[in-house]
């Protein structure tokens, strides 16, 4: 299998992927570099590929680079990983470390546990985590592979909780706390059934109906809520979900997140 | 060309296995199936003239693009030209389903297009399998 990438000006990415899809059977993917650029990549078999006329005249540049990778997607490298905030980096084990220069996080998305840092959902509950002073206890409710509980475990927060009612991601999240060397306790708990436990710092990257049960549930501890995994039509009922609580911070356009916060 | 002729429809998706059929009374069938790769944006149907659809898995949501290759056409059910979709695990034991219209003011009839998207996600494989299908005919007005 092939990976062909290329480096376009953000504003000129969406037109050349909307011309390239019908090119690609297999798709393309877009990664947001940062810097206004975006790579633009897809995979594919020797045999199958485009020419190199048909990729220019769709993406409207030059410069692809190929390489080869492996054919399980799960094996793959898929860019440089996502920066968060100018100080945290999320990235898979098959992605490329960084230059140090900020925290690391190396993130498996091995059973397709939810939250490899790939979702925009994923990205603004680390950003809202790093607007927020580290310390004490920090539950993450629906924690799938345990990013937001591994960035908090970095960052200062103690002890760490991440559960999920799924048993795969409880057991992702245990393999990538171990890979990045910070103590998370995962356990398997079904938040719609048992109330969450009662740390002053949560975050709730979950569906609307769970986000109805823990609101109805909070311990009198709970003082910052990062809750997510919502979009814009229903952040209303999300955040009148939890009363007591103020929305403080905001972020997203399509998928919403927000920073709640007790009301004294 | 009628936009309701498969051959054009089969041969702009034949790359990505889309089939295009007749329907009797006439109109279009278009379907596709596709295993796809999280974060990669596929296209799922293509009817010349009408409509294109793309999906893009991110791991348990799906975005859904929506594109008229018709003037003044519109969509219902998406209302923008990428929509959001959440089909968290609790929904994943059966496919999610969104569906969607989409309406060309076409002479001497519009036509109708009504579009289901259903999605299983194969976590072990980090793999979501999509299924679209897309059944396009004239609304032919009541001149009583």
């Amino acid at each position: 299998m092939l990976r062909l990438a290329v480096t376009l000006p953000a504003d000129a990415a969406a037109d050349a992927v909307d011309a390239l899809v019908p090119l690609l059977p297999r798709g393309v993917h877009e990664h947001d570099l940062g810097d206004g650029r975006v790579e633009v990549s897809f995979f594919e078999h020797a045999d199958a590929l485009p020419t190199r006329d048909a990729l220019h005249a769709a993406a409207g540049a030059d410069g692809w680079t190929e390489e080869e990778v492996p054919d399980d997607p799960l094996e793959r490298r898929h860019g440089r990983g996502w920066v968060v905030g100018d100080r945290l980096r999320v990235r898979s084990p098959h992605d490329p470390p960084g230059d140090g220069t900020v925290l690391e996080l190396v993130i498996e998305a091995a059973a397709g546990a939810f939250g490899t840092g790939a979702h925009p959902t994923t990205r603004m509950c680390l950003e809202l985590l790093l607007d927020l002073e580290p310390g004490g206890p920090f539950a993450d409710l629906g924690c799938g592979a345990g990013v937001l509980a591994i960035a908090a475990a970095r960052l200062g927060w103690e002890p760490v909780l991440a559960v999920d009612h799924e048993p795969a991601s409880v057991a992702a999240t245990r393999r990538n706390a171990e890979r990045n060397g910070v103590a998370v306790e995962a356990l398997e708990l079904d938040l719609a059934a048992v109330a969450p436990p009662p740390a002053p710092t949560l975050a709730a990257n979950v569906p609307l109906a769970v986000h109805a049960a823990l609101g109805a549930a909070l311990a009198p501890a709970v003082i910052h809520v990062i809750a997510s995994g919502f979009v814009d039509s229903e952040r209303e009922a999300v955040v009148g979900g939890y009363a007591g609580f103020r929305p403080v911070a905001r972020l997203g356009a399509g998928w919403q997140a927000v920073l709640l916060e007790r009301a004294t | 060309m009628s936009v309701l002729d498969p051959a054009p429809a089969g041969a702009a998706g034949a790359r990505h296995g889309q089939l295009a059929s007749g329907l009797p009374g006439g109109g279009l069938a278009l379907s596709c199936h596709k295993l796809v790769e999280d974060r990669a944006r596929v296209m799922m149907l293509l009817a010349p003239g009408l409509f294109r659809l793309d999906v893009r898995p991110l791991e348990d949501t799906l975005q859904v693009m929506t594109r008229s290759l018709s003037a003044g056409a519109r969509w219902g059910s998406a209302s923008t030209d990428a929509t959001d979709y959440g089909h968290k695990a609790e929904a994943t034991r059966e496919p999610a389903v969104a569906e969607f219209t989409f309406v060309a003011e076409l002479e001497p009839h519009p036509v109708l297009a009504r579009i289901a998207l259903r999605s299983t996600v194969d976590r072990e494989r980090g793999l979501t399998h999509l299924v679209a299908q897309a059944i396009v005919r004239e609304v032919v007005r009541d001149e009583r």
